[in-house]
């Protein structure tokens, strides 16, 4: 394949995006009605590429590396189109189609919806979305830290103006500015990450860096089987990287902003927030990692120690336990969501603390594959449970029915009224504490196996046992589930059981730091919004119910028929194998590594 | 020989990058605060050219550092321009003036 066509669907996406642009300059509402069409199309197409691709992927030797800028004439590129990238690829793709539809303008004069007002600017959001896709798709295919770096921030730049433009409130303008102003300082530590990997490994390219780092004896032959040891400027270049990462993760030295991001953007901005950025991370960390261990991900010490504990087994703790203990403080449900959102990167973090142990017990219990593919699987699940929610939130109107639900008091007693989009906040809910039947539970048990079979597995003869670790590891994301499981089981409850009167600001205990000035009708007002005629399965409601709807049988489907699971699970799989084949030997490589380490 | 070694442009980047990180934390001024990003980010290109002059005149540093450069532009043209948004609202540039958003 072609660089061209290896880059089709990044190039669709940027051709429909300059398109957007231009369609932006117009004031008629009929181009702000087109605007999403165009992005909806667009995003379709490349779906159905991507779609053909994985299908046609077949084998893992296929087209794995391509030299964008090929060195030395060895076949290294700068991006690597693997199944991995294909899969991350996909799955990008399709929640960004619903992520589409969450901020489709629906009012008369196509200026938002219920949630969302970027009033004239329909053409500019809509191509700002398609670019931060394109920044996750560019990382997904990354195979050099310019490129990674690029995409993480052609990912990130966006969503700022996103959160900004994403409602008239000041409380979005302050959303976007901490958010801006915290994605450029953690831009700055990532990159200067990147120039210490640089300086270290002597090279940018992510396979030479992955080359440069392990021992070869003296024929060229890379010995992959070693445990390699960082420099300390080694080991400070991918601290910085993992903090960097870290706050596009929503991982925990860096999660403080998430609370304040989320409630203050629009809705379907935050949705978008809790999936773009969020795999962005995880891309770029899943990448570091390998370069760091081989494709045998021999993880070295600042990042896994002997007995299991270490960078990754540590974040992935603390990232767990503060989402959900600050998620279950939380009155305002977006900032739950958000906290929540703040957990399941623990989640997936602890699937990786986990995989990072694989070297330390024996190969037979297949910690190494099921830890990748746990994290796979998992953010393709969160992807989908989440849209679900924050689609729901988006239809359920606050109380003055100006603005999306936000709190707790104006969720309650919604289920007596629109008892089917309670039922599907409801199954998004359970999908995602982990409750059987559902995505959610497929994604938990995915993400426990790894570390449950780390904990029992045979430790080889000479090594620390990783028990303790994978135990205690096991243990506390099952009691996290369990914490999770009280404020996700509260907002349920509050829909169905709680009663409207009781929601009333005078007595509502939380009531007094409401995020917008809102007026607050004392009679039934829902008697007079509500009952004449439903306002559900109107035509300003009909694309976010498409996409609540879309999202809620993903989270069945997924989670109920075996075959369905098995479809994305075998898409996992063969992701799973990022190591593909990578070349044992490098034709002609300068030792400017060995160099640079001194 | 010469008296510059990759180490004392080294330290030049990570001062820079280091006066950059305080003042970020402890100036409350958005203008300043994004200043002081700008100067993490020089301190970052020193880094790179200078990795890049000593690991054999390897280019990938100073391309790097363009790409440093054009990121750095973008966010400056929306810092400015997020900056000017809140100026009109609240007439101060004070960081702390901000905060309607509470847990």
């Amino acid at each position: 394949m072609s660089l061209l066509s290896l880059l089709l669907p990044e190039l669709i996406l940027i051709v429909a995006a300059s398109g957007l642009l231009l369609l932006g300059l117009s004031n008629k509402v009929a181009s702000r009605r087109l605007a999403p069409v165009v992005a909806m199309l667009a995003l379709i197409v490349t779906f159905c590429i991507q779609i053909y691709r994985v299908k046609a992927g077949g084998g893992p030797t296929q087209h794995d590396t391509f030299g964008g800028i090929s060195r030395d004439g060895s076949i290294y590129g700068t991006l690597r189109i693997a199944e991995f990238a294909q899969y991350i690829k996909l799955i990008s793709l399709g929640i960004g189609i619903l992520l589409t539809l969450l901020a489709w303008p629906t009012n008369d004069d196509a200026t938002g919806n219920s949630a969302l007002h970027f009033g004239h600017d329909a053409g500019e959001f809509f191509a700002l979305m398609l670019l931060s896709l394109t920044g996750l798709l560019l990382v997904a295919g990354a195979n050099d830290i310019m490129l990674l770096f690029l995409g993480i921030e052609l990912a990130s730049i966006p969503t700022y103006i996103m959160v900004s433009v994403s409602r008239p409130l000041p409380v979005a303008q302050e959303a976007g500015v901490k958010y801006f102003f915290l994605g450029a300082f953690a831009a700055a530590i990532m990159l200067f990450g990147f120039s210490y990997l640089y300086g270290t490994t002597g090279a940018t390219n992510l396979y030479e860096i992955m080359l440069n780092l392990h021992p070869k004896d003296a024929s060229g032959i890379i010995d992959w089987g070693t445990r390699i040891t960082l420099t300390p400027w080694q080991s400070l270049a991918v601290l910085m990287l993992v903090a960097g990462f870290a706050f596009k993760m929503a991982v925990v030295p860096l999660h403080f902003y998430v609370g304040d991001v989320y409630q203050g953007a629009a809705t379907p901005v935050t949705a978008f927030l809790s999936f773009v950025p969020k795999a962005s991370g995880f891309v770029a960390l899943i990448k570091l990692l390998f370069a760091l261990g081989g494709p045998n991900w021999l993880l070295p010490e600042p990042i896994v120690r002997a007995n299991g504990t270490g960078l990754l087994w540590v974040l992935a703790i603390l990232t767990m336990t503060v989402g959900n203990v600050l998620g279950l403080l939380q009155y305002n449900v977006k900032r739950v969501l958000a906290f929540s959102s703040v957990a399941h990167s623990g989640y997936m973090m602890a699937a990786l603390a986990a995989l990072a142990t694989s070297q330390f017990v024996s190969p037979a219990s297949n910690v190494k594959t099921t830890g990748l593919q746990a994290v796979l699987f998992y953010l393709a699940a969160y992807g989908i449970m989440n849209i679900g929610a924050f689609g729901v939130l988006q239809l359920l109107s606050a109380r003055d029915g100006k603005d999306s639900a936000e709190t707790f008091e104006d969720l309650a007693g919604k289920g007596r009224h629109h008892v089917s989009l309670a039922l599907s906040m409801a199954v998004c809910c359970f999908s995602l504490t982990g409750i059987p039947l559902t995505v959610g539970f497929m994604g938990k048990l995915m993400i426990i196996k790894p570390a449950l079979a780390a904990a029992i597995a045979k430790t080889p003869v000479g090594m620390s046992s990783v028990r303790p670790a994978m135990t205690w590891l096991v243990v506390i994301i099952m009691i996290n589930a369990a914490i999770s499981a009280a404020y996700y089981l509260r907002i349920v409850a509050t829909l169905f059981l709680r009663s409207e009167e009781h929601a009333h600001p005078a007595t509502a205990p939380h009531a007094a730091p409401h995020p917008a000035p809102r007026p607050h009708p004392r009679g039934h007002h829902l008697a007079d919004h509500a009952h004449p005629v439903d306002p559900l399965f109107t035509r300003h409601t009909m694309p976010i119910l498409l996409a609540v709807i879309l999202s809620v049988a993903g989270t069945l489907l997924f989670g109920m028929i075996p075959s369905a699971t098995e479809l994305l699970g075998n898409g996992v799989q063969s992701a799973a194998r990022i190591e593909g084949d990578i070349p044992q030997a490098l034709p002609g490589l300068s030792d400017k590594a060995v160099a640079a380490s001194k | 020989m010469d008296p510059l070694a990759l180490q004392h442009y080294l330290a030049v980047g990570a001062i820079l990058f280091v006066i950059g990180l305080i003042g970020f934390v402890t100036r409350r001024n958005l203008i300043v605060m994004f200043l002081c990003t700008e100067l993490m980010f020089q301190g970052v290109t020193i880094n790179l050219v200078a990795f890049g002059r000593y690991l054999n005149n390897d280019l990938g540093g100073q391309a790097f550092t363009i790409f440093v450069l054009v990121i750095a532009a973008a966010e400056a043209s929306l810092a400015l321009g997020l900056v000017v948004l809140l100026f009109r609202q609240k007439n101060t540039l004070d960081a702390d003036a901000w905060r309607e958003l509470k847990g």
